[in-house]
């Protein structure tokens, strides 16, 4: 056995520390057993406040030292993650992801934050003139290009009546209209809804304003977001089947075209698409020798393998509108319910 | 060892608390078994206090046990109050008893069956010294849901780095890795207080960045080990090799020994330079590497692989309790007073050390 260097490890997308110092409300998310404990909510309290005055403490010795004292800025909840927010159609795309209509996002919207009991109206939110970063281009990025700057005028899609919280749903149509300079030609369409998210909440945690943001958007639901439900597929199993893996192997089915036009699995893409791509090749190619090659296969029990098989090329992975449009619902009421417990921990509702 | 040769190793160790300015001493007790000589750990003890009357300094002490010599009069005698005893335990009894084996081949599992109960009795926050080995390896997961199913809440685990391991066993490694994971998250979504070193240590490696070098003992600077002769060394592992002492408790420190095994073992290594997780890597940890390629100098392949096999695993656990918002998880690595509030809860439930 030799000592082995890693070259390339993705950095995880939890965050370090430094989070408090933008996001200190983080730390108001209480366990259920602490609630029940004043003396343990004291100590809390302090905790919180220690870390809400090290913010401010930054904000105001940035302040001081002659920049902009930024006025009281918009609250605006995480990105909750539930659904990958990427989807491909035109051309060989295979497996084409589902979206959900404008219409049907906040039908989903309103019924799961009822249900949360926090009533939102379509109409009733305010614009806020925010300042965004735009869309880079997907393939052939440069990354000593600096990303261009936009002033865009954002209405969110539904607010509480006193139009306090305010919602923003980013569907495909709002993809599109999102400022983006570079424009590439292309037979396949990929929408990138989570990454609009991300800039849209980006640009409006700068804005200045007293409301509360909540963006979600459309999870672009695929098949492989329907196996890894129908399988109770999340992470890993006892079997070793690392199904991140797998469910990166349904993305380079339905990405295969790639390798056709002579592209590797390094090129560029989203990040950590190439590692996941470059690794569902392998893991494809491991099952596919068979045996001699395939050692992770020889691992597996019959369950796993009948399991992974599914998955890859049987009945977890055949094409169905009604599954997926059920899951890109459900996806977007996890959404939904995330940022209600947020706002609860916020103690805004 | 002597009580004379405490003495004058913990009077060593008080100038140096002294002129770095620190408020605090640590003595552990380690062995062999330490517990062979409870009448001198009692004498230590007492003698410290003493010194710490009106001193400005305090001192605490821990002892590592494999507990068969660990009864109900030392665990509740006055002088042992504070003591903080950490068990050497393996497992199951298919992993303890592989190794831990007395005269006549019998393995002491059973025989601590009830000192279990009572160590957690008197010291509920006692935490358990587990040690995986490639013959043990496929009763890891297994071991310590047992150990935290006994009520173990601080669980250290480690490999044994000099152990035969190959491809194989570090597969497997990885297999009871994924098991732990599930295992881990459950309990915390389950809002369970524990602490599992390896995916403790990985995770905080991450959210704070640095920790993994800074929180080492970094060989001699902030922990110094002192042989039953009195001659110190820079950790427990090196003990009665003479080409690593750093002093004497008769005459001291010797600065120059101390201040070059340092800079050896901290010096980057070859084959680590361009490793993309060098940051969050135990390689840095000289005895370790002793232990496994008798070198301070030379990463342990087994080391690394652990290392490798290690971290994705707590990331992506990592990654799926942030994703959640888990409170627990949130509250146990973001927030710096989760230890005292964390006290303050069991205190105001009446639990207590």
């Amino acid at each position: 056995m030799d000592t082995r260097p890693v070259h390339g490890y993705r950095s995880p997308s939890y965050p370090t520390q430094g989070i408090l110092a933008e996001h200190p409300e983080l730390l108001r998310l209480v366990p259920e057993r602490w609630r029940r404990n004043r003396l343990v909510l004291t100590g809390l309290g302090i905790a919180c406040s220690l870390a809400l005055a090290g913010c401010r403490m930054q904000r105001a010795e940035a302040a001081e030292d002659g920049t902009k004292t930024p006025a009281m800025k918009a609250a605006v909840a995480p990105i909750f993650e539930h659904g990958g927010g990427l989807g491909s159609v035109g051309c060989v795309v295979i497996s084409p992801p589902v979206f959900l209509t404008e219409e049907e996002a906040r039908a989903v919207i309103v019924e799961e934050a009822q249900a949360a009991g926090l009533a939102l109206t379509p109409g009733a939110a305010r614009p806020v003139r925010i300042e965004v970063s735009e869309l880079p281009p997907w393939f052939g990025e440069d990354p000593g290009r600096p990303t261009p700057r936009a002033s865009i005028q954002l209405t969110p899609d539904l607010a509480t009546a006193d139009g306090g919280i305010e919602v923003s749903f980013v569907s495909t149509d709002d993809y599109t209209e999102w400022p983006a300079s570079q424009v590439g030609a292309s037979s396949v369409t990929t929408y990138r809804t989570l990454e609009v998210a991300r800039l849209a909440s980006e640009g409006l945690s700068q804005a200045e304003s007293k409301e509360v943001y909540g963006v979600l958007y459309d999870p672009c639901a695929d098949m492989a977001d329907v196996a890894a439900r129908q399988y109770g597929i999340d992470g890993t199993d006892a079997e070793g089947v690392d199904w991140s893996v797998v469910m990166g192997a349904l993305d380079a089915e339905r990405l295969g075209f790639l390798r056709e036009m002579g592209r590797t699995a390094d090129g560029p893409g989203p990040q950590g698409h190439s590692q996941s791509c470059r690794d569902a090749l392998a893991f494809i190619d491991d099952v596919k020798v068979g045996a001699p090659g395939g050692q992770r296969w020889r691992q597996l029990s019959k369950d796993a393998r009948d399991r992974v098989i599914d998955c890859l090329g049987g009945r977890g992975a055949r094409w169905d509108g009604d599954v997926l449009k059920q899951t890109a619902e459900e996806l977007l009421r996890e959404q939904v319910r995330d940022f209600v417990a947020w706002l609860k921990a916020e103690g805004i509702v | 060892m002597t009580l004379d040769t405490i003495k004058q190793a913990v009077g060593v160790a008080r100038g140096q608390a002294e002129s770095r300015g620190q408020r605090s001493l640590g003595v552990i007790f380690f062995g062999g078994e330490p517990l062979l000589r409870k009448d001198l750990i009692i004498e230590a003890m007492r003698y410290c206090r003493g010194l710490g009357n009106g001193s400005g300094i305090s001192y605490h002490f821990k002892v590592t046990t494999n507990g068969l010599l660990l009864g109900e009069a030392f665990l509740s005698d006055p002088d042992t109050d504070g003591l903080f005893v950490a068990l050497s335990h393996d497992g199951v009894r298919e992993a303890h008893d592989r190794h831990r084996v007395g005269p006549g081949e019998s393995g002491s599992f059973d025989r601590l069956d009830a000192t279990i109960d009572l160590l957690l009795r008197h010291r509920p926050y006692a935490p358990v010294m587990l040690v995986t080995t490639p013959e043990t390896v496929e009763h890891y997961a297994d071991s310590v849901e047992f150990l935290y199913g006994r009520g173990f809440r601080y669980l250290i685990c480690s490999l044994n780095y000099a152990g035969a391991w190959d491809e194989r066993a570090i597969r497997e490694l990885r297999r009871q890795y994924r098991r732990l994971a599930q295992w881990y998250e459950r309990e915390t979504r389950r809002e369970a207080k524990f602490y599992f070193s390896p995916f403790e240590v990985k995770i905080g490696s991450h959210i704070r960045p640095g920790s993994c070098k800074s929180d080492r003992c970094e060989l001699g600077q902030r922990q110094i080990s002192v042989g039953p002769d009195g001659t110190f060394y820079p950790c427990v592992q090196f003990v009665g090799d003479p080409d690593y002492a750093i002093g004497h408790a008769s005459t001291g420190i010797d600065e120059e020994a101390r201040a070059r095994l340092y800079i050896q073992n901290a010096a980057e290594k070859e084959t680590c330079a361009a490793c993309a997780i060098r940051e969050r890597c135990n390689h840095y940890c000289g005895c370790l590497n002793r232990q496994a390629t008798g070198s301070i100098d030379t990463v342990s392949p087994v080391l690394c692989a652990h290392e490798r096999t290690v971290l994705p695993i707590a990331d992506r656990l990592g990654e799926r309790l942030f994703k959640r918002r888990d409170a627990m998880f949130i509250q146990k690595h973001y927030n710096d007073l989760f230890p005292l509030i964390s006290l303050m809860e069991d205190r105001s439930a009446g639990r207590s050390q």
